[in-house]
């Protein structure tokens, strides 16, 4: 894959398409579809010893879980009992992984008290009225007129790089409110990728240099944008602006905290809402009736997206430190353990799911872990499916005929974590 | 059947902790008709009476808060 040592090109895009392949790179390994396996254990062993991802050479984002007794879960209730309750499962380690990337504020590592607080504050931020007025303001004309439009006039695309990878970096820089200068916020957005990317070779004293000097470059930038909008009263719609003014039980945001936060979400919005929106397109693709169904009643995108969520979950692996000794199905679990959970086989789990292993939008609605479940469940998951809802609608309205483009290779969509499609070659007209 | 259903009495009733919740909003989600979210994304209730026939989602809605802040009770008559 070409993913390293791309000559530089005067085409910002082109740098984060490359970014985004060596994420896709770094994460792609083990089982292309690791579903029959899942299965076999889910029945023969679900709470099995040992880390599965570390098996498979899964890179994971949690750091300082070497030498601990590591154990690995499969079923739906089981994954739900864990997630929910942070103060035995404790996401402290993913701090320590995330270092480089999150600095020393990070949401998503927080636990207990100190979590519900900060959740707290910027919850409100994503609220379902900011995610109306962003939805008509922003996801509207920048999907549907500034990218789908143009994209329209030609005969067929790839999906992904001239598509998929585009639209959640606009969107998160619309929503930001830094969109003055797109060749700047594309920059922004392949470092973070870069950063994303290099998780896996942390510990190559090189990588992990080059690592942190992204970020410190993504944090000063940031960080400029964020002191000018307080400095100009940050009355805006804008997040960062929402940041700056929110307060929860008394207690706001200052200027690092909001950098802080606005660094993360460069990797956690682009290129998982980029690899949903793939998969969910393979999965009707390769469905033609079903899509035609799409087409002709919206009503049934928002299942549609649902649906791929539980059947083909991007982010397939969630990690937890035990913080007592517990027992899970019989199995003893002592403290200190590091508990690696399967998402993509707890979706699937049959027990919960009636025909779980068949992409079906008419089941009953059932909450699947596709964007994670309890404290840290993903705080952007409503402006995701947002997204994706835009960009598909704009799709199926300017495309109507779209199907795969038969001369070129099919889509595939791979992975055992950061799971999705490479490419979508796609024709229409 | 629309004037059954009207007769019928509610079952259920939802009690929900204000404290807990974070406005996740996984409920308002699943089961819109009982599960309001206020200007801050929090929880909130026209009424704590699940309306008949909407027992199955008013338990789902419950059962997939993430800070588990919402549960069902009978109520006894």
């Amino acid at each position: 894959m070409p993913t390293q040592n791309l000559e530089k090109r005067t085409n910002v895009s082109s740098d984060v398409s490359a970014a985004f392949s060596s994420v896709s790179a770094s994460f792609a390994v083990g089982l292309d579809d690791p579903y029959p396996l899942y299965r076999e254990l889910r029945r023969t062993s679900p709470v099995m010893e040992g880390d599965l991802m570390a098996k498979f050479g899964v890179p994971s984002v949690h750091g300082g879980m070497e030498d601990r007794p590591a154990f690995t879960l499969f079923r739906y209730a089981d994954a739900m009992a864990v997630l929910r309750d942070s103060a035995t499962y404790s996401n402290s380690l993913i701090g320590k992984g995330l270092a480089p990337l999150v600095g020393d504020f990070a949401l998503t590592a927080m636990d207990g008290e100190e979590h519900r607080k900060m959740r707290g504050l910027l919850q409100p931020c994503f609220s379902h009225d900011i995610l109306k007025k962003w939805k008509e303001e922003l996801l509207a004309p920048v999907i549907r007129n500034q990218l789908v439009a143009p994209l329209a006039k030609r005969a067929g695309c790839d999906l992904i790089d001239d598509f998929g990878i585009a639209f959640p970096i606009r969107v998160v820089y619309e929503v930001l409110g830094v969109m003055t200068d797109p060749e700047t916020a594309e920059q922004y957005s392949s470092w973070g990728l870069q950063i994303l990317a290099s998780l896996r070779n942390l510990k190559d004293p090189e990588v992990r240099r080059n690592a942190m000097e992204l970020s410190q470059k993504l944090y000063d930038a940031i960080r400029a944008t964020v002191e000018h909008r307080r400095a100009a009263g940050a009355t805006g719609h804008d997040l960062i602006s929402s940041l700056i003014r929110a307060e929860f039980e008394g207690r706001r945001l200052n200027d690092h905290e909001v950098t802080n936060f606005v660094r993360m979400l460069m990797p956690a919005a682009t290129e998982t809402t980029t690899r949903t929106f793939g998969s969910l397109m393979v999965l009707l693709l390769e469905r033609p009736a079903l899509l035609e169904r799409v087409r002709r009643d919206r009503s049934l995108l928002m299942r549609a997206i649902d649906e791929a969520v539980r059947f083909e979950p991007v982010a397939s692996w969630k990690n937890r430190l035990v913080t007592r000794d517990v027992e899970i199905r019989g199995v003893k679990i002592p403290a200190g353990s590091f508990l690696s959970i399967a998402v993509g086989s707890a979706n699937r789990d049959e027990d919960v799911f009636t025909d779980s292993e068949t992409f079906n939008i008419d089941r009953p609605t059932k909450l699947s872990f596709g964007f994670g479940f309890g404290p840290h469940m993903c705080l952007g998951l409503f402006l995701a499916k947002a997204e994706i809802e835009v960009a598909v609608n704009a799709i199926l309205d300017m495309c109507p005929d779209i199907r795969f483009d038969p001369d070129k290779p099919a889509a595939k969509i791979r992975g055992m974590h950061l799971r999705g499609p490479d490419s979508v070659h796609v024709t229409w007209g | 059947m629309t004037t059954d259903v009207a007769a019928q009495k509610s079952t259920l009733r939802v009690v929900a902790d204000r404290g807990s919740c974070c406005g996740y909003g996984v409920c308002a989600e699943i089961c819109p008709e009982v599960y309001k979210l206020d200007e801050a994304g929090l929880i909130v209730l026209d009424s704590d009476l699940v309306p008949p026939g909407l027992e199955e989602k008013a338990r789902e809605g419950a059962e997939s808060c993430p800070q588990a802040a919402l549960r069902l009770e009978l109520i006894e008559v």
